[in-house]
């Protein structure tokens, strides 16, 4: 797994940032981009990187290497987002405010709801990884990078039905883990 | 076996029950492990439950845009900190961001003194954290050296926004970085070089204490922005050791500060930036002080041109070979260069071994005095001789090993250096090359005292360089040989002087195959050339032998099964079959054992097919053929199984084509099987061709063209016509990478003659004309290559009809003269000679 060890990450992160910006930015307004497809466009770029059969075998030289460490980046820029909105909210939640000025659009309170959520499963995933490394190495693969059952089956080298039942086992245990987290109850619920 | 792994099963199990069903089979569960049964209880409710996060992609939006171009870094301290007391220290004001925390200038009282305070970020520190975190800056803050910044105290502090750890550290004044403070002030060169050797002080000092800085570069060496002429005692290197202490400390760290580890990465060295961070010593700091170095002298980064993306760079970084001086920078003295290249070699290995040797290289440039980067008088001798000699310089270093080692054999080693000089041709390597390569010679010379065993190796590998390089330089054949046989002189003197470690004892046994190898080639040469490899190649197999009892692995049993498999084809040549027969059987064991303890090893199978031939080799020679036959069919089973294991693998499908083909040789000659002989040389043909579709590399055009030239020419005995479609697409193959490769000439010819007999005359004349013509093309030094192999084609090519064809004469000529070198060694030998005599019409 790609770790904050590894300066070579920081880089990727920094570039996919970059590619993630650049993207954005050409986005029509209240248009969304999977974060998936980001990673997809991340992989060609960083893929092209020449390649010599006489390398030390650079750690990105690896594909597989390369996909994981891009989804974890992509991780990495979900969770600084989700931290951020999150904060940003904050205020609202205190007890010291008027009922009437909690009263946010509908679909605001979903995404702040998600963003609650979000950084619930990725303590959740922090859990996983640390007592089951190749099934959390699954969700990342699936979730953060966007691999079917088939190709995550491929890039771990595992059969197709190993990852399916693995990954239903882990979609069940982060919901646990994130359930027994502060619920997202204790935030102003539509009625 | 994970710690999820039984509740992950006793989740299928669950999951594959009825609905209904499953209560139960938590309530029998919670009587045996209660709480395993609530986990999955929860678990259940939790996997029917849709619409959770983990059911949508994650999206991104074009407000995310703006936020991902802020800067990461959120400030750590939301109040001010001004006034603020913090350990013994008062908070006077902030002075800015380092690539770490937030820096203040603050105020001891006792002593009155200013400091530089940092608050660091990373998540907040909890008590055991903080007291590791305290300890390690006390030890950092042993660390007493005028031109290292002193680490003045530590320690966490509680303030409304959490715990903060700070560290207290000598205050420099307008700090400058050093790159900086000399461009500006214009320091001349020698001034530059002076401030940079006490850096390399402080870096020493530390050094021999125990700590490496690990984030050396521009911004964490500072100089006092109005330093003057004292500027070699104020210039500071500051956050020694901190990078680790970060690091080991703080998780987030990577996280918040990815964008300014650019900036740090580039300075560090190529095993630093893949993240070996527990095995860096003090050359991963000679690396980065040379960067340093680089940039005070030059204003620009060793490696990075233009606007290169940087991860693309950093790549290229990784993946470069040793550095020339002379392509490291033009502008520079030669010496300063060297020790440049020196520091910024990107093996370990081959940089300065610590920062006192290129502290006290420096100095002797300054003083004038030859440095050690690029050694004195003899050395410069030898360069100059280098520039033209490739691989003997290699060879010198080797021998100037072994002098500064005190070892006898130098005196001889040396002298035939200089005979070699006096006939050596240049070879045509190219500039850059030959100066990487001088490079690598000469700081293997200067490692001797601390790296004996650098020595043996580089002694057996310079030693064989040379040999090729003097092989390369004469065209008389019985020269040639008289090299091969004083190399293995050599090796044998070498291996008596030889450490006994595993490194040099593997170049050796390389060193010996080659030898071996090189007087294997050819099938009538001289019978004491022959005995001469033979006697190397046995020299490789006891060496194996006596390496793999000591280490067993699998590089050892590899380079055992090669030098045994090489042995025993040697063995076949000169009837030697009682020893051949045993390193034939010792072969065939050790694979079999090798493979039974990796069933799934496309190698193993590999090597065990290879073990099997020469076992079918010397068989078939010897004369007991259905042995052989036997073990050949054996060898093709195998290679057929792992083709079908190891679909993907290009290496079956040629052990498949060489197992048909030794069938195919054996049964060709056996009365009344050609038909079969034949049919298996057609599969060895098609397989060859498969394989080189596969894995288009030199060594399948080699073993393509040999099979299809050999299946060809016996094709046309029974049907001429089948043979000569048969040649078309073997020549189509063998011409598509050009016919300037004589062997490849050869292979093409033989082909085209066994089309001969099918062609009309037209296609003859056509056929032949070609011949002539690509022949004629083919430079006379190139023609020497072959030796005495083109001598059956040239009988063929006489018969033809091409016998006065000028443009066949030099082929002729030479092949005549290889035939006559030799033609007194053997009876085969003459016999060929004689007949070549016969037919080639022989002007001289």
């Amino acid at each position: 797994m790609a770790t904050s060890d590894d300066p070579r990450f920081a880089l990727l992160y920094d570039e996919l940032r970059r590619i993630a910006r650049q993207k954005l930015s050409e986005l029509p307004a209240g248009q969304t981009l999977q974060a998936t497809a980001l990673v997809h466009e991340a992989w060609l770029r960083l893929a092209s990187v020449p390649d010599e059969p006489e390398g030390d075998g650079s750690r990105f030289a690896d594909p597989q290497h390369l996909r994981a460490a891009t989804a974890q980046a992509m991780r990495w820029i979900l969770v600084d987002r989700a931290r951020r909105r999150n904060a940003q909210k904050r205020p609202r939640q205190r007890a010291d405010l008027e009922p009437d000025q909690i009263a946010a659009p509908a679909t605001d309170r979903g995404a702040e709801h998600e963003h609650a959520a979000f950084l619930r499963l990725d303590q959740a995933l922090q859990e996983l990884e640390q007592q089951d490394a190749r099934r959390a190495r699954i969700v990342l693969l699936r979730y953060f990078a966007g691999l079917s059952v088939e190709q995550t089956a491929e890039a771990m080298a595992l059969s197709p039905a190993t990852v399916k039942r693995d990954w239903q086992f882990a979609r069940a245990w982060l919901l646990r883990a994130m359930g027994s987290e502060p619920s997202p109850s204790k935030l102003p619920e539509e009625s | 076996m994970t710690p999820l792994d039984q509740l992950a099963e006793l989740f299928d199990q669950a999951l594959a029950l009825p609905p209904d069903q499953r209560g139960r089979f938590i309530s029998e569960l919670t009587e045996r492990q209660p709480v395993l049964a609530t986990q999955l209880g929860e678990l259940l409710a939790a996997d029917g439950a849709g619409d959770a996060v983990l059911d949508h992609p994650p999206e991104l939006n074009k407000d995310d845009a703006e936020e991902l171009s802020k800067p990461r870094r959120e400030a750590t301290v939301s109040t001010s900190l001004e006034n603020v007391v913090i350990g013994s220290f008062r908070v006077l004001r902030r002075l800015g961001d380092g690539s770490m925390a937030e820096v203040y200038e603050a105020e001891q009282s006792a002593p009155r003194r200013r400091v530089a305070l940092k608050i660091l970020r990373f998540d907040q520190a909890n008590s055991s954290t903080a007291q590791r975190f305290a300890s390690e800056a006390e030890t950092l803050a042993r660390l007493d050296h005028v031109n290292i910044a002193r680490i003045l105290g530590a320690g966490v502090h509680e303030s409304s926004d959490g715990a903060l750890s700070w560290l207290a550290m000598e205050l420099v004044a307008d700090p400058t970085p050093i790159t900086d403070y000399c461009h500006r002030n214009r320091l001349d060169r020698d001034d530059r070089i002076r401030m940079f050797l006490s850096v390399c002080d402080a870096v020493h000092h530390a050094h021999r204490r125990g700590f490496l800085h690990r984030d050396l570069k521009p911004a964490n060496v500072v100089v006092p922005a109005a330093a003057g002429a004292d500027a070699n005692k104020l210039v500071k290197v500051i956050d020694f050791g901190i990078a680790r202490l970060l690091s080991k400390n703080g998780s987030e760290l990577a996280r918040t500060q990815a964008g300014e580890l650019i900036g740090t990465v580039l300075y560090m060295s190529p095993e630093q930036a893949r993240g070996d961070h527990d095995t860096l010593d003090v050359r991963s700091e000679v690396y980065s002080l040379g960067v340093l170095l680089f940039e005070m002298l030059l204003a620009r980064h060793p490696h990075l041109h233009g606007d290169e993306a940087m991860l693309t760079a950093l790549t290229k970084i990784q993946r470069a070979g040793p550095i020339a001086p002379a392509t490291l920078a033009a502008e520079l003295p030669d010496d300063l260069s060297a020790i440049l290249a020196r520091t910024l070699q990107p093996d370990p290995e081959l940089r300065y071994d610590g920062v006192l040797a290129l502290r006290d290289d420096l100095r002797r440039f300054l003083n004038h005095e030859p440095v050690h980067a690029s050694p004195p008088t003899t050395w410069h001798r030898i360069r100059l001789f280098a520039r033209r000699r490739t691989a003997l310089c290699a060879w010198l270093a080797a021998a100037g090993i072994l002098l500064a080692t005190g070892l006898l054999t130098i005196v001889s080693l040396y002298l035939r250096a200089e005979e070699a000089a006096i006939d050596y041709r240049a070879a045509q390597a190219d500039a850059a090359r030959k100066a990487a390569n001088l490079e690598i010679a000469q700081v293997h010379l200067r490692k001797v005292q601390q790296r004996l065993v650098d020595v043996g190796r580089s002694a057996t590998t310079g030693l064989l360089q040379a040999s090729n390089a003097r092989l390369a330089s004469t065209k008389n054949l019985l020269e040639q040989r008289a090299i091969v046989k004083a190399t293995f002189d050599d090796l044998e003197q070498l291996r008596t002087t030889l450490l006994e470690d595993p490194s040099s004892q593997v170049a050796l046994i390389e060193a010996y195959l080659e030898v071996g190898v090189m007087h294997g080639t050819e099938w009538f040469a001289p019978r004491e050339d022959v005995q001469t490899g033979y006697r190397a190649l046995q020299r490789a197999v006891e060496l194996a032998r006596r390496l793999w009892a000591l280490q067993p692995n699998d590089a050892s049993e590899t380079l055992l099964l090669k030098a045994l498999a090489q042995y025993v084809q040697s063995a076949r040549k000169i009837d030697d079959l009682e020893n051949g027969n045993a390193a034939a059987d010792e072969g065939v064991a050790v694979a079999r054992a090798r493979l039974a303890a990796h069933a799934n090893s496309a190698d193993a199978i590999g090597d065990l097919v290879v073990a099997l031939w020469a076992r079918s080799d010397l068989q078939v020679g010897s004369g007991d053929g259905a042995q052989g036959a036997n073990d050949a069919k054996t060898a093709l089973d195998l290679a057929i199984q792992g083709r079908e294991r190891f679909p993907a693998s290009t290496r079956f499908p040629a052990l498949i084509g060489w197992s048909h083909f030794r069938l195919g040789i054996w049964w060709i000659y056996q009365p009344g099987r050609f038909d079969d002989g034949l049919a298996q040389l057609t599969l060895a043909g098609d397989f060859a061709l498969l394989a080189y579709a596969a894995d288009p590399t030199r060594k399948r055009r080699q073993s393509l063209r040999t099979q299809l030239a050999l299946e060809v020419e016996h094709r046309t005995k029974i049907d001429p016509s089948a043979a000569m479609q048969r040649a078309q697409v073997g020549m189509q193959a063998i011409a598509q990478h050009g016919l300037k490769d004589p062997w490849a000439l050869l292979s093409w010819t033989r082909m085209a003659i066994a089309s001969l007999a099918a062609a009309t005359s037209e296609q003859r004349q056509q056929l032949l004309t070609s011949i002539e013509a690509y022949w004629s093309q083919i430079p006379d030094q190139r023609l020497l290559e072959l030796g005495t192999a083109a001598a059956h084609s040239v009988l063929d090519l006489c018969a033809a009809g091409l016998a006065e064809r000028p443009g066949m004469q030099p082929l002729f000529r030479t092949t005549l003269q290889a035939a006559a070198l030799i033609a007194e060694s053997s009876d085969i030998a003459r016999t060929r000679y004689q007949e070549l005599l016969a037919v080639v019409p022989n002007n001289r």
